[in-house]
């Protein structure tokens, strides 16, 4: 469908209603008639899934706010349901227990397959005792000590990524912007960062890294962190930031002072928002895997393990966050 | 049926459905075609009544029930036979090994397999076609190819159908196909977890689904590890020996070698065997390796090859039980896709880091 919109300059949605026949639109006949052909120019075929016993696919979340991370995970979830012949039913539970309850009263009295209990930030949950009872996988969360299998990214292999594609470009001061610091993606690419130093033989140095900021925002923080980190003595060649947004407060930073990315200062980013290819340079960051994410979690609860939710049976994965190399990145001058 | 054996504790271990012919034959210590003689009450066969007995005994241990007992003769049911598509028979060991997985299965619950090879040829497909709509007796089609990929299925099949080892766009049919990304993760992780921190990987041809599949397990393997990926330690290999050899030179020349290799499959782990010989390395003191897909072979290499097993009877048989539980018991599957992993075979070629270095020291 995304295909058809594209070649139409139209929204996706737009497509749908037409394709999908929907009734009560406002789609104007010639639309419609342009949509219809390159349709079948694409050879675009309605894809028909044969329904399952039934059965739904349950998701738990705590909340969907305004990340766009949380319409991969949901889109990834539905996208692998529906390519097995299951649709889902998405609960948002705010994370708290009596919600998480009376969202699992609510699925179990019906044909359920399972599952999946996911966060929007990734964290150490601990889930609902009843789970237990169904098929369970846990996506963007996990939890140690519990039988279920999970998913997250791999941020401290991000961390170690991002900090050796500075390092590999030449840099040997370099900065790092942390998220706040209860966020455990946060700590784990502080780890990654302190971890690629030292296997370039670089002690971290505590001043290079900014971790508290006076306000919430991250453009703000950004703003801040790089100001800080400019007046050193002896400033970076090269920042790290937790997030695109951090990254893009501290382009202003550098352009405020009259300094160009990359040339006198090199950043990369985290999480690759559609805002981060508009940059002026691109931004070089790194992808978070939602979509693959959620259709592994969606894949291992269908896998139908012999014992569901046995401790053996728990797979802990983690899926890497690759690079997406533009141009923010260039050797120290 | 068997149902009544499934309750009794020697039977816990055939957890993925009912024991087979196999199993017994396993158990007894004797050739599965001397249990197939054995209860199916053969005459003019010469078998030592003690192994008669040994048989009878094994089945009565697991709860194997011959399967004749429910058939046609008895119930008089005509729709037997199975109809089993297939590209090309001699792509590699394996097809045949899954075609036999689902000739015993289908065996053992009174089917039996018509096998059609038609190496996808459009009109040996319609000919079969033609052939199964006349026969009554057929109950649905498995359509099975040598590797896994993406099939167009031929159209007009208005019976139930199951798809072995490969899959079709539409997601309209169950599909069976082995795990080579949990297979390749469990691959990786055991190298991982002998203390391997640089594993380079000698993967198969890039196109194929099969080597893109492995390239994620290895890849979801280290990221679960918490190590990066470096592309510098993958390459792209032609499944051959001489692909294995070739880059095992390539990445021995790294200033930062690997401490373990690991191939896309057994063929491309000979090679490296061969490769690290001739660098003067020995196996697995200097040099872990790995291969996929435990062939006949790589028992006998030397040192005998760290591998993974490709699950080839259980998927013959998977294919059959999905197909019978559809067109017989109009049970869907769970899952549209079934994905079967194989076990982690581990012998001599592969060594923990701490033994490599005491072994040296």
């Amino acid at each position: 469908m995304s295909d058809i919109a594209n070649r139409l300059g139209v929204s996706q949605a737009t497509v749908s209603l037409v394709l999908n026949n929907a009734p009560g639109t406002r789609i104007s006949k010639e639309t419609r008639a342009r949509v219809l052909a390159v349709a079948e120019e694409l050879g675009y075929q309605k894809t028909r899934f044969p329904q399952r016993n039934g059965q739904v696919i349950g998701m738990l979340i705590d909340g969907v706010t305004t990340s766009k991370h949380v319409a991969s995970l949901l889109e990834g979830v539905r996208d692998e349901a529906a390519a097995n012949g299951f649709v889902v039913a998405v609960i948002q539970t705010m994370g708290m227990p009596e919600t998480e309850l009376a969202a699992l009263d609510y699925l179990m009295a019906r044909p359920l397959a399972g599952i999946i209990y996911a966060s929007l930030i990734m964290r150490a949950v601990k889930p609902p005792e009843r789970l237990r009872e169904i098929p369970t996988v846990l996506l963007n969360c996990h939890a140690a000590k519990e039988p279920y299998s999970s998913v997250i990214p791999g941020d401290f292999a991000g961390g170690f990524a991002a900090t050796s594609l500075l390092l590999e470009a030449g840099h040997r001061r370099i900065g790092m912007m942390t998220g706040e610091t209860w966020i455990e993606a946060s700590r784990e690419r502080l780890r990654g960062y302190s971890e690629a130093l030292a296997a370039h033989d670089i002690a971290v140095d505590d001043s290079l890294v900014v971790s508290r900021f006076s306000s919430a925002i991250p453009f703000a923080r950004g703003r801040e962190g790089a100001n800080r980190l400019l007046d050193l003595p002896n400033p970076p060649t090269a920042v790290f930031c937790f997030q695109d947004r951090t990254a893009a407060g501290a382009y202003e930073a550098a352009y405020s002072r009259g300094l160009k990315v990359p040339d006198d200062l090199s950043i990369v980013g985290f999480d690759n928002e559609d805002f981060s290819a508009s940059l002026r340079p691109p931004l070089t960051t790194l992808t978070l895997p939602h979509d693959e994410m959620a259709r592994w979690a969606v894949q291992r609860l269908l896998e139908q393990p012999d014992a569901p939710n046995a401790a053996s049976n728990a797979k802990r994965l983690k899926i890497e966050c690759p690079v997406v190399s533009r141009q923010s990145v260039a050797a120290p001058k | 049926m068997a149902k009544d054996a499934q309750s009794s504790h020697s039977n816990a271990r055939w957890r993925h459905g009912k024991p087979t012919m196999t199993d017994v034959a396993r158990l007894a210590g004797v050739s599965q075609s001397s249990v197939s003689l054995v209860l199916n009450d053969l005459s003019g066969t010469r078998i030592s009544p003690d192994t008669r007995l040994r048989v009878i005994e094994a089945a009565r241990q697991i709860g194997y029930k011959v399967p004749s007992m429910r058939g046609n003769a008895a119930t008089g049911r005509e729709r037997d036979v199975i109809a089993y598509f297939l590209d090309d028979i001699s792509t590699n060991v394996q097809t045949s090994m899954v075609l036999e997985g689902a000739r015993d299965y289908a065996f053992e619950q009174g089917y039996v397999l018509a096998v059609y090879v038609t190496r996808s040829n459009g009109e040996s497909e319609s000919a079969a076609i033609a052939a199964i709509k006349r026969d009554r007796s057929v109950i649905g089609i498995v359509y099975a190819s040598g590797f896994l990929r993406r099939v167009a299925l031929p159209a007009a099949l208005d019976l139930p159908v199951v798809l072995l080892n490969c899959y079709d766009d539409l997601r309209q049919h169950v599909s069976i196909q082995p795990n080579y990304i949990s297979g390749m993760f469990n691959a990786t992780e055991h190298l991982i977890q002998l203390g391997h921190q640089r594993i380079g990987f000698i993967n198969g041809e890039p196109w194929m689904d099969t080597a893109a599949d492995r390239l994620k397990g290895y890849r979801q393997a280290l990221a679960t590890a918490d190590f990066v990926f470096d592309p510098r330690l993958v390459r792209d290999g032609d499944w051959l020996p001489s692909s294995g050899y070739q880059h095992t030179r390539d990445l021995l020349a790294h200033k930062n070698p690997p401490t373990a290799i690991l191939c896309g499959n057994d063929q491309m782990a000979f090679g490296v065997l061969e490769a690290a010989r001739d660098a003067g390395l020995k196996v697995p003191e200097d040099l872990s390796v790995m291969g996929y897909d435990n062939q006949d072979l790589s028992r006998f290499s030397r040192p005998p090859l760290s591998t993974l097993a490709m699950p080839n009877l259980e998927l013959g048989q998977r294919a059959v039980e999905a197909l019978i539980d559809i067109a017989v018991h109009g049970k869907q599957p769970r899952a549209l896709t079934i994905k079967i992993e194989g076990p982690l075979v581990p012998r001599a070629s592969t060594a923990s880091v701490r033994a490599m270095r005491r072994m040296i020291a």
